[in-house]
């Protein structure tokens, strides 16, 4: 996974729940804490691992010290945060990229789904577009009206 | 901005003129005069369809809002809307006619209100069963945050209804366009008024037996009709869908096409392909723009002349009076002016043997109208159930097929009667067959219209479940799809009974060649009074026995049915 | 008033509420003779078991739905119609589908007739204050069901109303989404500087009620009363795992049941 397949409120929902059981746990044992599903958690934890806030090694899950960060920033740091984070991953570097070149910094709905499937070679553009303009309106990254058709950059 | 608005109603000012310059005696039957003709009634079909908005959106709140006005106003629709065309025909001569004295302008007037009546009805229904089914909770909410008044209308009523305003306004335009022709000949015995516009001028190459001249009318009608569902209709749906409802998953973007890009254009333009694209999705934005400011500007308006009570006061009571004194002044009018005829045609009716046989005859004319009617409608059932299953499964299909439709539900009787006059000289009983397509024709595509939109609107979660649970055929059509469209079914049926009543009176008196083809019925009476003898007492006696009938049947069989599928089936959020 | 009287003086009264329905021409009684007080910088839970009628209990307190019988006081005066000092979260949300976060979370301001500039800008704090930062201009259809009780919650709260009332606010929402939201809620009420001052919160889940509550009141079985009050006296911040939770969990449950 390149983008982010999870809501903003699962990620925040498992480091918090990390933290309160010390940064550290055994990913079975906080599924079960958390009443989910082995399966359910699984992306959560790897959309974390992307973000750089936590790390999976033998079956345990640790907040890192960005993650740590990240926890005591306040509403807005956190979504500052999380817009550096989002910009180091490929997908979101590119599409900003791209955006940047145009004429007002806006692209179309069509256009991102043309940018997604060629440029980034998404088998579903249309999910992956839904995702990326999530993250990148949580991240401060975009803007998108869907009235007037118009993505744009912060 | 505002001084382009203000040009483009001058332009739209100076169009109203149009009429004026064609107005002649005789319809010209050449070709040359179809696009003035067919602008003409264009203008007419507008002028009329605003009036309907207007009435349909206050007449429906009022009804959502005030349970004891509901009590009265929606019986009263009831019976407005059992009134077929040619029963307005009295109001429509004594009243405005007469009120202009018999000038051009009256004649207009009288010619608007007659579309008027054939597309106001299904819109006020639509606007209050939308009204009376916002889901609970959203009405709750409002009120919590002290949502009334002016406000609550504008944030919540107005958008609550603009998709089903879009979706029953090209149901009105089909309507409108089907009873041109009664609307733009306007005749009670020896006088008769005829309009320029293209529903005369079908009827006229009709009655002359003019195939060239009906052909290429046909022709200008449908790529009327063709242009309008391209640049208006399209970018109004597409405007309207995101006042609709969403209860599909939140991550799944809702599967209607936002822009809904005309199949037509693709298939007559096939390269460049990605230009062609670009240009119709710029004019449907530039449409939806241009409709959306419209709106606003009317919304503002609407709002600035509401927010002051005391003004909305003196303007309604003015509203109020000026109706009232005209309606007084046509009344009196009436009174002196034609009381001595009105008198003189019930004696004639009882008098004169002929009429009085066919006061006699009104009875099993209605019996032989109604088995007509049944028998259409087995037919629009059997064919528009599954087509209307078929179409909204498929967004290819319902992307091309719709125009089609609407279309095709837009064609008046009248162009059909070359080929059915075909079919009547040919067969026997010919005429019998004759008149039950024709009912079909006014009848099938509400049913289908109303099908469709009932399928297309079972909330996506519902099918979702059914996929989940792999459900058999059988199983999902019993337990789901058509539990589903019950309401949907009963509705299509009311309004389609409705459009058939109304179609009797293009259906079973047909007018070709010069000659007069008539069967037994209700409607082909109708005709013979109004047209044949122009006597205004028996045009009254079979309107009143219609009405009679036909909310007879409302309440004994309709009413009864929505009532146990509204409490059973509706789907509840 | 001293300040002794003060703290003694409820904001919120309930004296003898009683509400009966009619279905099909037969009268069903919903709620009998309910009464409580709510006081200052209380956040009180309302749990029973389905159907007693606590929804409805809810949208009295708030003014939406008169009551049969009896009185709800508030701040020593009769309510009579919708009472603009008190606010509403929805089980479903309830966000107008055609307008965007921006337009939903003014609606109450739009309401009362302040003007556009002011509005806006209240808005756009609360929204920053929500999380909602970025989606403005988002559609209802386009957020998850967190981002949306979140507007839901912005557009109860950009009123500063005094009473937030709450009706099964966190049953539509995954466990994740649900308990980051609590929090919040939580978050919001302490401070004691910002509104809400009472939530009272209608809820099935009694884990959920007693983590956030002072008071917990049962509900019977309808036609609802009230069959029991609790004084949740543990300390905050609460241990979501404690056992003296667990205690009070199992008895209002053996109530409920």
């Amino acid at each position: 996974m390149s983008i982010p397949r999870v809501h903003y409120s699962h990620l925040i929902g498992l480091l918090e729940a990390l933290e309160d059981f010390g940064g550290k746990v055994d990913v079975a044992k906080i599924a079960d804490d958390l009443s989910l599903e082995l399966d359910d958690l699984l992306p959560v934890v790897e959309a974390a691992e992307l973000l750089g806030f936590l790390r999976a090694e033998s079956g345990d899950i640790s907040l890192t010290d960005e993650g740590l960060k990240f926890l005591s920033d306040g509403t807005r740091g956190r979504k500052k945060h999380l817009g550096k984070r989002l910009l180091a991953l490929n997908p979101f570097k590119k599409l900003i990229e791209f955006m940047s070149q145009k004429k007002e910094k806006a692209i179309t709905k069509e256009e991102l789904l043309n940018f997604l499937a060629k440029e980034l070679h998404e088998v579903d553009s249309e999910a992956a577009s839904k995702w990326i303009i999530e993250w990148g309106r949580h991240g401060l990254l975009l803007r998108y009206n869907s009235k007037e058709d118009r993505i744009k950059l912060s | 901005m505002s001084k382009i608005k203000f040009l483009i109603l001058i332009c739209l000012s100076f169009l109203l003129l149009i009429p004026t310059v064609y107005a002649q005696d005789e319809i010209a039957l050449n070709p040359f005069s179809i696009f003035f003709y067919t602008l003409s009634s264009l203008i007419r079909l507008l002028i009329a369809f605003l009036l309907s908005l207007t009435f349909a959106i206050t007449y429906g709140i009022i009804a959502a809002r005030k349970a004891r006005a509901e009590k009265i106003l929606i019986p009263i629709l009831d019976i407005l809307q059992s009134v077929p065309i040619l029963g307005f025909f009295p109001a429509a001569v004594f009243f405005f006619i007469a009120l202009f004295g018999g000038s051009w302008l009256g004649v207009e007037f009288a010619a608007i209100f007659l579309i008027f009546t054939s597309m106001v009805w299904n819109l006020t229904f639509a606007v209050y069963e939308q009204l009376s089914s916002i889901p609970k909770d959203i009405e709750e909410a409002s009120e919590s945050f002290g949502v009334k008044g002016w406000t609550k209308i504008r944030r919540l009523y107005i958008p609550a209804i603009i998709p089903k305003l879009v979706y029953n306004g090209i149901m009105s335009w089909a309507g409108g366009w089907y009873f041109l022709v009664a609307a733009e000949i306007i005749s009670l015995g020896s006088k008769t008024y005829i309009l320029p516009g293209i529903g005369s001028f079908l009827a006229s190459s009709a009655y002359k037996g003019d195939f060239g001249n009906a052909f290429l009318g046909l022709g200008a009608l449908i790529t009327t009709i063709l242009l309008i569902d391209i640049f208006v209709w399209r970018p109004l749906e597409a405007y309207a869908n995101r006042f609709k409802y969403d209860y599909v998953s939140t991550i799944e973007p809702s599967k209607e096409v936002v822009f809904p890009r005309s199949r037509m254009i693709n298939f007559l333009v096939r390269y460049p392909r990605p230009l062609i694209h670009r240009l119709s999705s710029k004019i449907v934005t530039i449409f939806s723009n241009v409709f959306s400011m419209v709106g606003n500007l009317f919304a503002r308006a609407y709002g600035k002349l509401i927010k002051n009570i005391v003004v909305t006061k003196i303007f309604s009571y003015l509203i109020i009076i000026t109706l009232f004194s005209a309606f007084a002044y046509g009344l009196i009018l009436l009174i002196l002016e034609q009381g001595a005829l009105f008198i003189e045609s019930f004696r004639l009716l009882f008098v004169k043997y002929e009429t009085a046989q066919l006061v006699l005859s009104i009875p099993s004319a209605l019996l032989l109208s109604i088995t007509r009617l049944f028998i259409a409608y087995l037919i629009a059932v059997g064919w528009t159930l599954p087509v209307a299953i078929k179409v909204s499964k498929s967004p290819r299909l319902f992307n091309s097929l719709m125009p089609i439709f609407q279309t095709l539900a837009a064609i008046p009787a009248v162009a059909f009667f070359p080929f059915i006059f075909v079919l009547m000289v040919g067969l026997p009983y010919g005429q019998e067959f004759a008149s039950i397509l024709l009912i079909l024709t006014g009848m099938q595509w509400y049913l289908l219209f109303n099908l469709i939109g009932g399928v297309k609107s079972i909330p996506g979660d519902i099918d979702e479940v059914a996929k989940t649970f792999n459900l058999r055929r059988v199983v999902y059509w019993k337990r789901i799809l058509l539990p589903s469209i019950y309401p949907s079914l009963v509705t299509g049926s009311i309004t389609g009974w409705g459009g058939g009543w109304n179609a009797l009176i293009v259906s079973e008196y047909i007018t070709f060649g010069g000659k007069i083809y008539s069967v037994l019925g209700i409607g082909a009476l109708l005709d013979i009074a109004a047209y044949g003898l122009g006597n205004v007492a028996l045009i009254l006696l079979c309107v009143f026995a219609m009405i009679i009938t036909i909310f007879i049947i409302n309440r004994l069989v309709w009413r009864r049915l929505y009532r146990i599928v509204v409490g059973r089936y509706r789907i509840e959020y | 008033m001293s300040i002794e009287a003060q703290l003694v003086t409820p904001i919120l009264d309930l004296k003898n509420v009683s509400k009966e329905f009619t279905y099909r021409g037969r009268k069903v009684p919903i709620l009998k003779d309910v009464s409580f007080s709510v006081h200052e910088h209380e956040f009180i839970s309302i749990v029973g078991p389905s159907g007693c009628g606590k929804s409805t209990l809810l949208r009295i307190i708030m003014g939406l739905v008169p009551q049969d019988k009896g009185e709800v006081i508030y701040k020593g005066e009769r309510i009579q119609s919708v009472n603009p000092h008190m606010s509403m979260v929805f089980q479903s949300f309830a966000l107008l589908p055609w307008l965007n976060v921006v337009e939903n979370v003014e609606l109450g301001l739009e309401a009362h007739g302040i003007p556009k500039e002011q509005r806006r800008k209240r808005a756009l704090k609360i929204i920053q204050e929500a999380g909602l930062e970025g989606f403005e201009d988002a559609y209802p259809r386009e957020l998850s069901g967190g981002m949306k009780q979140r507007v839901g919650l912005a557009r109860a709260l950009v009123t500063d109303p005094e009473i937030l009332l709450m009706d099964e606010p966190f049953s539509s929402l995954d466990p994740l989404t649900a308990e980051g939201l609590r929090e919040e809620v939580l978050k919001l009420w302490s401070d004691r500087f910002t509104s809400p001052d009472i939530v009272i919160m209608v809820t099935h889940n009694v884990e959920e009620a007693v983590y956030l509550s002072d008071r917990v009141i049962v509900l019977s079985r309808r036609p609802g009363t009230v069959m029991a009050e609790f004084d949740i006296d543990l300390l905050r911040p609460r241990e979501k795992r404690g056992q003296e939770l667990y205690e009070f969990v199992d008895k209002i449950t053996s109530l409920i049941a």
